[in-house]
């Protein structure tokens, strides 16, 4: 079985999705469309990475899920930040903050 | 770590609701795709399509999102075993024949085991039971002894003030004594002990207290006893008010001052004791000899032992002992009771004695059981081997007869490792079965070898018993996971190197060349483990008639009639050894042997028992 993402990769889209969801919850559809909103449509994440991502992170206690209803009225699964969601979405940021920073020096040095 | 748990709980038994869940929630999905591409414009029966080709693929996202469940492994596995216990059942001509092999390879393995565990493996149940030895003389012994491994009072009294090796030394005699109830008497195992015994084993008492200082400073001071867990049990009922009370021993009122912690039963396994008495108490405990008190220094009786201390090595102990020993013989050999019989040439062998040290834990039983019990495991070994060797053949032409399915499974999308695992499930299913059906088998089997291999009594003594103890079962765990790693590892990799095309293609009854001669290998290796274990079996029935041939060694003479009260009893003196039999058998004591005792040369009149397992002790003159 070939791995769905690279480390780096799954960290980045971990956090996107914790961070599209920390204003409010969301169905999948919704988490998609969020993220490539707040990144300005440079991230599409498909079906096929954002499912198996949300139950990845619902299992590992990050998310909670719930059915409801869409906008539309449509019967849709709703997930939402756990208060363990939260500090993961801390200390992710501060991380991948840490993490930029430093690329960003190091790419700067000539 | 909660939210895992309960993740997996849901991988593993709420399976089909979370599969049903999630096709929901990805149907939503492609719905609320839809409704988007509808709004923006999109022909709705076009819309519909398009937001599905667009998620890629449901079944794929279904496959992903299940694999990195927690404990999809597990998962997995669940469905391996499954499917093998299937395949097996589906073939139970094969799956009874691999069963049975098994268990036999494996059930001898354990029976020996389980013996050998017990008679040679097994330490003595006290603390550090490692760092005790047992301190012995070898080379030419003059004088009197009542065993290989015993040396003087004195001689230890020597050794245990003088060492620098020792933390602890304590010595003791097993002795038969006569214990007497309200209304009869019986003859019951006794230990007579040194003052440091059981603070040198580190054995508690759980009741009371045990011997000290006190109770062994002076002869004949202190008659106290404590008794064994075990007896405690079965003749006082486990009486919590037992301490303080006079018990009856050889005629002599003993107090009984507690009760040593369970499963203690003295230090020689191969004879456990009842009560522990001060070995001061000898005289009254030993009424026919008193070698505490007449100091013979060559009158060897008890069996000294001695705790190493921290850091100290056997090796080292033993050469740190031998100029201690060698200064004492220096001096015994000057005494009138060594230059009375003894020549000078005789006494410069007597100084070139060693002082030897054994493991604590070793006695009479384990010396000579050591060597024939390796070899039997060694030859069970070979059996387990050879059941091996013969089920991966069997395995290899099932794998070969099994090659469509694996190329359906590969080519429907199954992972080489996948199919290798499920065929090691499968190896791992039948040695389970084997195991299982095995230890039954070794069960049997220790009983009888039991009966037939060791000593008439042993295993009432030894408490050697065929029930399976953890150790026994963690060995059969550890056969059974080897046996299915030997026998099913290259099946399995074979299995998984099914090419696809070559076998969907009808080619039945073709094989490949290279399976071909690895099935030779394997009978080769059969042939010759069967010829290795037909030699040694032939070996040893040889071995065995030429023993049955050999006779006991002894004559038959005419039987003498003694009385003993109520029982009246025949003696066979052979030698000087002397066999007890009872004339008439009794109701449930039909002839039963009694062995021991020596009939002593200086005193011919005296007739020394030891053991006597009609329950009555002998202390009657015999012509």
């Amino acid at each position: 079985m070939p791995a769905p993402q690279s480390d780096l990769l799954q960290g980045t889209l971990d956090l996107l999705i914790l961070k599209a969801l920390a204003l409010q919850e969301l169905h999948g559809m919704g988490v998609s469309r969020r993220i490539a909103q707040i990144t300005g449509g440079a991230f599409d994440v498909k079906a096929g990475s954002l499912f198996p991502a949300l139950h990845r992170m619902e299992q590992a206690g990050w998310l909670k899920s719930f059915w409801g209803e869409s906008e539309t009225n449509r019967r849709a699964k709703f997930y939402s930040l756990t208060r363990a969601g939260k500090k993961q979405l801390h200390t992710e940021s501060e991380r991948w903050e840490r993490i930029s920073l430093a690329m960003a020096t190091a790419l700067r040095t000539t | 770590m909660i939210s895992r748990l309960r993740a997996l709980w849901n991988t593993l038994f709420r399976r089909k609701q979370i599969d049903r869940d999630l096709e929901d929630e990805l149907q939503a999905y492609v719905e609320l795709v839809s409704e988007e591409e509808v709004r923006a414009g999109v022909d709705p029966k076009d819309a519909h399509r398009e937001a599905r080709s667009q998620a890629g693929g449901i079944d794929q996202i279904v496959q992903n999102v299940r694999n990195v469940r927690t404990g999809v492994w597990l998962d997995r596995l669940a469905q391996d075993v499954r499917h093998g216990v299937r395949t097996l059942a589906k073939s139970p001509a094969f799956s009874l024949v691999a069963i049975a092999t098994l268990a036999l390879g494996i059930g001898a393995n354990t029976a020996i085991f389980s013996l050998l565990d017990q008679v040679v493996l097994r330490l003595l149940p006290v603390s550090g039971p490692e760092r005790l030895v047992i301190v012995r003389e070898t080379g030419n012994h003059y004088g009197n002894s009542y065993g290989p491994n015993t040396i003087s009072w004195p001689m230890f009294e020597d050794l245990r003030d003088n060492n620098q090796v020792f933390s602890g030394m304590f010595c003791r005699f097993p002795a038969s004594v006569t214990i007497g109830f309200s209304d009869h008497a019986v003859q019951i195992p006794a230990e007579l002990v040194s003052s440091a015994y059981f603070q040198t084993l580190g054995v508690k008492a759980i009741l009371g207290r045990t011997i000290g200082q006190d109770d062994d400073s002076v002869p004949d001071g202190k008659p106290v006893l404590v008794l064994s867990y075990s007896f405690w049990r079965s003749n006082f009922n486990g009486d919590r008010n037992i301490l303080g009370r006079t018990v009856s021993l050889n005629g002599y009122a003993m107090t009984v001052i507690g009760v040593a912690q369970s499963n203690f039963d003295g230090v020689d396994l191969g004879s456990p004791a009842n009560v522990f008495v001060p070995i001061m108490m000898k005289t009254e405990m030993t009424p026919h000899s008193d070698g505490l008190k007449d100091r013979r220094r060559r009158l060897s009786w008890v069996t000294a032992y001695g705790r190493l201390n921290p850091g100290i090595s056997m090796e080292r102990a033993q050469l740190s002992l031998q100029p201690l020993l060698h200064s004492i013989l220096a001096m015994e050999v000057e005494q009138p009771e060594f230059t009375r019989s003894a020549t000078a040439s005789d006494g410069q062998l007597f100084l070139r004695n060693r002082v030897e040290l054994l493991p604590g834990s070793d006695n009479g039983l384990r010396e000579y059981k050591r060597e024939p019990l390796w070899l039997l495991l060694a030859l069970t070994g070979a059996v387990l081997l050879l059941a091996c060797a013969n089920l991966a053949n069997l395995l290899l032409a099932r794998a070969a007869a099994r090659e469509r399915e694996f190329a359906v499974r590969l080519a429907i999308g199954a992972g080489r490792a996948r199919i290798m695992r499920q065929l090691l499930v499968e190896s791992l299913l039948l040695s389970a079965a084997g195991a299982v059906v095995g230890l039954a088998l070794a069960f049997l089997a220790d009983r009888v070898l039991m009966r037939t291999y060791l000593p008439a009594d042993t295993a009432a003594e030894f408490q050697i018993s065929p029930i399976p103890d953890g150790r026994v079962l963690a060995f059969v765990l550890g056969a059974m996971l080897f046996t299915s790693l030997i026998f099913g590892l290259v099946p399995a990799v074979r299995g998984s190197r099914t090419e696809i095309t070559l076998s969907l293609k009808d080619r039945s009854g073709t094989q490949s060349a290279s399976g071909i001669s690895l099935r030779r290998m394997l009978v080769a290796v059969q042939v010759s483990l069967s010829l290795l274990l037909l030699v040694g079996a032939g070996l040893l029935v040889r071995t065995l008639r030429n023993l049955e041939n050999l006779g006991a060694g002894f004559s038959n003479g005419p039987p003498t009639n003694i009385h003993n009260g109520a029982n009246p009893q025949r003696i066979f003196l052979c030698g000087n050894q002397v066999i007890l039999r009872a004339a008439k058998p009794q109701p449930g004591n039909h002839a039963r042997r009694c062995v021991g005792g020596t009939l002593d040369y200086a005193d011919p009149e005296r007739l020394c028992m030891a053991e006597c397992d009609s329950g009555q002790g002998l202390r009657r003159n015999a012509n």
